[in-house]
């Protein structure tokens, strides 16, 4: 264990910027804490409960490019006619596919440990077989430091959702703000290098995570069944903004689409864009059909797919118990209402 | 493949804005096609009568005898007409103003003035591009849809979809009228994310849900009567719509 003032904290993440990472710290904007890049001078919100964007924004990011390839798109006086391999049969040119996997390295600095346990989640899901090269290459090289947190505020629940605690791997660097010091325990060789560049003298007790205090106790059980037996109680009141799944920590469905452009129409992007159980297209077929058309089946399909959907497929979890859904929701929907027993508001 | 943009009553804000930020892209919709009516970048072939073609582009509310009479033209000389704008798609500022107002007293000479309609109106619309101007990039994907014999797509999502994914704090939370959950989005939160409220520029959302956004603003602690009021200023002719289903 290490004892530093706020300075030195604030040192480790420029010192973390000097080895080569790209620094992402909570910083406080507009009323909003939101995790951005960090260079020396811009301020680190370090009493932060919540933040509206977590590093799934990072892991994943909206929008990027998979690979480009070539078409054999030709502009003729009829307009632009593009031949795709699947649509018009075999492709006359072969696609020569050119993609990179992003090799910058990532360090999450102060984030929570819910967080750090929906990197875990994100890892059964993306790096189970076939794993992502995209989040492969980001996952491998990136480091964590855990800031925790010592009260919720009154959306958290990650004590019933049982992630304060921080499986092996998932963080580099355990920090505990005590007092006006910070208690600092690398838990990684990664860690220890990074820690060793403060040239603090190291304590011989062992910093163990601590479960931060609760507003709300209760406990979650979910089944299929229950789940689609809840109270839509609360969902007439739900836009379909999907401001829920956008700054959930756990969410990673996305869409692919295909980037033309009018100046070099054979020259396509293919890029992997975020997508939200909450959106319409999202359950479109061919045809305009929808499957998941009510709000309160959306709701239900969101919720089944944390709960019952992800312990089946993953063993663990989708949900962290960060409260983003609950905190960021327009509508104030508690999804804790249909998940938790014994909760009261 | 022949193509012509038209402007009935509007700014031309839309066909102007396509000209300044379609950039290189401009050239290549000239190589592309045969662009006989461009009054903004060039005199028509030939003048003001309506050619034939496979794409219209048309900006503009229906306002005048003339719009009437040329929408109908247009319509008759083109295989798929596009809605240039939220005036072309809604009726936007145009189609609150002109209720409630002596038109007859406002006719040009001998042109009449009517109350502003959307171009769905009064003939069939193939697609809707809203925004108010167009989004030059939105302009591009749509069209290089259609060259492509697909049907071009309006965004699903709502305002706020885009504004939590620039990371904006809720603009109803510190008691702004925000119309974002129920606009339609694809502008990329361009006003909340300056902290200026969203007045539904595009139109309602497609899942556009009225009573659902009062429940959520009463919960704000917002009135209902400047939501209203906001609604009726912008969005024309599908928010009166909105308006008229919410209150069944």
């Amino acid at each position: 264990m290490i004892r530093i003032k706020e300075g030195d904290l604030l040192r480790l993440a420029s010192m973390l910027g000097d080895m080569g990472y790209r620094v992402i710290a909570p910083t406080e904007a507009n009323g909003v804490t939101k995790f951005s890049d960090f260079s020396a001078g811009t301020g680190i919100d370090l009493d932060y409960i919540r933040a509206i964007n977590t590093p799934r924004d990072f892991l994943l990011p909206d929008g990027e490019r998979l690979y480009t390839y070539r078409s054999t798109a030709t502009v003729t006086s009829y307009g632009l006619k593009i031949r795709f391999p699947t649509v018009e049969g075999p492709c006359p040119v072969t696609i020569n596919a050119e993609y990179s996997t992003p090799s910058g390295r990532i360090a999450f600095f102060a984030i929570h440990p819910c967080h750090a346990n929906a990197i875990r989640y994100l890892d059964r899901v993306m790096l189970s077989d076939p794993a992502d090269p995209y989040y492969k290459a980001r996952r491998e090289r990136s480091l964590i430091v855990v800031l925790e947190c010592e009260e919720g505020d009154d959306f958290c629940f990650c004590v019933p959702a049982g992630s304060w605690k921080l499986d092996d791997g998932y963080c580099d660097i355990l920090v505990r703000r005590s007092g006006d010091e910070f208690l600092l325990q690398p838990k990684s060789k990664a860690g220890e290098e990074a820690a060793s560049k403060l040239n603090a003298r190291a304590e011989a007790d062992l910093l163990e995570e601590k479960a931060p205090k609760m507003r709300s106790s209760f406990s979650i059980s979910t089944s299929e069944e229950m789940i689609d037996r809840c109270e839509s109680e609360g969902l007439d009141s739900c836009t379909l903004c999907a401001a829920c799944t956008v700054t959930c920590p756990t969410c990673y469905c996305s869409d692919i689409e295909d980037r033309f452009h009018l100046v070099d129409p054979s020259n396509v992007e293919r890029l992997r864009k975020r997508m939200s159980c909450q959106r319409r297209c999202y359950s479109m077929i061919a045809g305009g059909n929808l499957f998941i058309k009510t709000k309160e089946d959306r709701y239900r399909w969101r919720l089944k797919h944390k709960f019952p959907f992800s312990s089946k497929a993953f063993g663990i979890s989708g949900c962290v118990g960060c409260g983003n859904c609950i905190a960021f929701c327009p509508a104030g929907i508690d999804m804790r209402r249909t998940v938790g027993r014994g909760f009261k508001t | 493949m022949k193509a012509a943009f038209y402007s009935l009553t509007s700014c031309e804000g839309c066909l102007t804005t396509l000209i300044t930020n379609l950039g290189p892209n401009l050239q290549a919709l000239w190589r592309i096609f045969d662009i006989d009516y461009f009054k903004l970048v060039r005199e028509p072939v030939g003048g003001e009568k309506v050619p034939r073609v496979d794409i219209a582009f048309v900006e503009g509310a229906v306002v005048t005898s003339l719009d009437k009479k040329r929408i109908s033209q247009i319509r008759a000389n083109s295989s798929f007409v596009v809605a240039l704008g939220t005036c072309a798609s809604c009726g936007n500022i145009a189609y609150s103003a002109s209720r409630g107002v002596d038109l007859k007293r406002r006719a040009l000479r001998e042109i009449e003035v009517f109350e502003a309609e959307p171009l769905s109106s009064y003939v069939s619309v193939d697609f809707e591009l809203s925004g108010c101007p167009v989004s030059a990039e939105e302009f591009t994907v749509a069209l290089l849809r259609l060259l492509n014999g697909i049907e071009p797509k309006q965004p699903d999502f709502s305002v706020c979809y885009e504004c939590k994914m620039s990371g904006n704090r809720c603009l109803l939370d510190v008691g702004k009228v925000c119309l974002g959950p129920i606009a339609m989005g694809g502008c990329g939160s361009a006003c909340p994310s300056v902290g200026a409220p969203c007045y539904s520029c595009r139109g309602p959302a497609v899942e556009a849900d009225l009573s659902a956004y009062l429940r959520t603003i009463r919960r704000h602690g917002i009135p209902e009567g400047k939501a209203l009021s906001a609604m009726n200023a912008f969005t024309g002719k599908k928010i009166v719509e909105l308006l008229k289903d919410g209150k069944k």
